[in-house]
């Protein structure tokens, strides 16, 4: 594993909540102490930003009017029978004695 | 840890994705009961637990509103048609959202539309990272979405995603879904997922890194 994909890890970990920043600051000073720690750190928090920046971006509702034919259009809608699971056309192997 | 300071750090690391997780409602099971059932009154309840989500979905994957307005109705009819053979082998709103993305990739394959290569600056080999010389923005008072430029630009850089790696990154990071139910709507690998959502997220960075660059 190299030092690249070591941060990725480390990004996928503070992402996911795995791990907090303060956490993730500890384990990147002692993982990456050699390397161009400033321009990492800069990679790392604006990253990061960039994330909680799509976390910002909020869902929005589809118009009343797109609701009311939608529900219209159900009303009218047949539903399909339940589908059968298909048969894999294999033999169940004989256990051994 | 305790549970508050844990569930402090996690809204320290991830703001709102804390607040996006959502707890299974406990009317689901009895509405889809009786959506099976054929009651299109129940389905309605469904739809409106979950249409703010995927037509939210469908208008950034699409890019207009005539086709997500479109889509959002192929998808609920297709999901009340199907729902008997629903097998709750994952949520109902993971399987909404499978609907909702097969209905777009169908669409989008019929049209056979092109999307922009992702030129995201990150070597190959996985070794460098490409220098953009624009600093560290983060803790820049213009990088919130109230400044509508640095909106503008990242609902463009979204935009710009090539198809799976904007499926990935919507799902992701503006609808909260944890990577496993991703993978689970996809159908892809967990690897495959989080490597379209770090090319994704690069890609969003290096165009917010131009909009701070200094000149």
């Amino acid at each position: 594993m190299n030092e690249f994909d070591r941060l990725w890890n480390m990004m996928d970990d503070l992402m996911e909540g795995l791990i907090d920043f303060d956490a993730f600051e500890r384990e990147f000073d002692r993982q990456f102490a050699q390397m161009e720690q400033d321009f990492y750190r800069e990679f790392v928090n604006t990253v990061r930003k960039t994330v909680e920046l799509c976390h910002g971006i909020e869902c929005c509702q589809p118009p009343e009017e797109l609701h009311i034919s939608l529900c219209r259009a159900i009303e009218c809608t047949p539903q399909c029978a339940p589908t059968k699971k298909a048969k894999s056309g294999r033999h169940k192997p004989r256990k051994k004695p | 840890m305790t549970g508050a300071s844990e569930y402090y750090t996690m809204k320290l690391v991830n703001p709102t994705v804390a607040e996006r997780i959502q707890i299974r409602d406990p009317l689901e099971p009895e509405l889809l009961r009786k959506s099976r059932e054929g009651d299109p009154k129940a389905f309605e309840e469904l739809i409106k637990k979950h249409e703010a989500k995927i037509y939210s979905l469908l208008l950034s994957m699409s890019g207009n509103a005539a086709d997500a307005a479109d889509l959002f109705q192929e998808a609920f009819i297709s999901a009340w048609r199907n729902i008997r053979s629903f097998k709750e082998n994952s949520s109902f709103s993971t399987w909404l959202y499978r609907i909702a993305v097969n209905t777009l990739l169908m669409k989008k394959r019929k049209k056979k539309v092109s999307t922009v290569s992702l030129d995201v600056p990150v070597l190959s080999n996985g070794e460098e990272i490409k220098r953009d010389f624009a600093g560290d923005w983060s803790d820049n008072p213009l990088a919130s979405l109230e400044n509508k430029e640095v909106k503008d630009r990242l609902n463009a850089a979204i935009q710009q995603l090539p198809e799976k790696y904007k499926t990935v990154l919507l799902l992701s990071d503006i609808q909260g879904l944890p990577n496993e139910e991703i993978r689970k709507v996809l159908g892809v690998s967990l690897a495959s997922v989080k490597t379209r959502l770090h090319r994704a997220r690069l890609h969003l960075r290096e165009k917010l890194s131009e909009y701070f660059k200094k000149p």
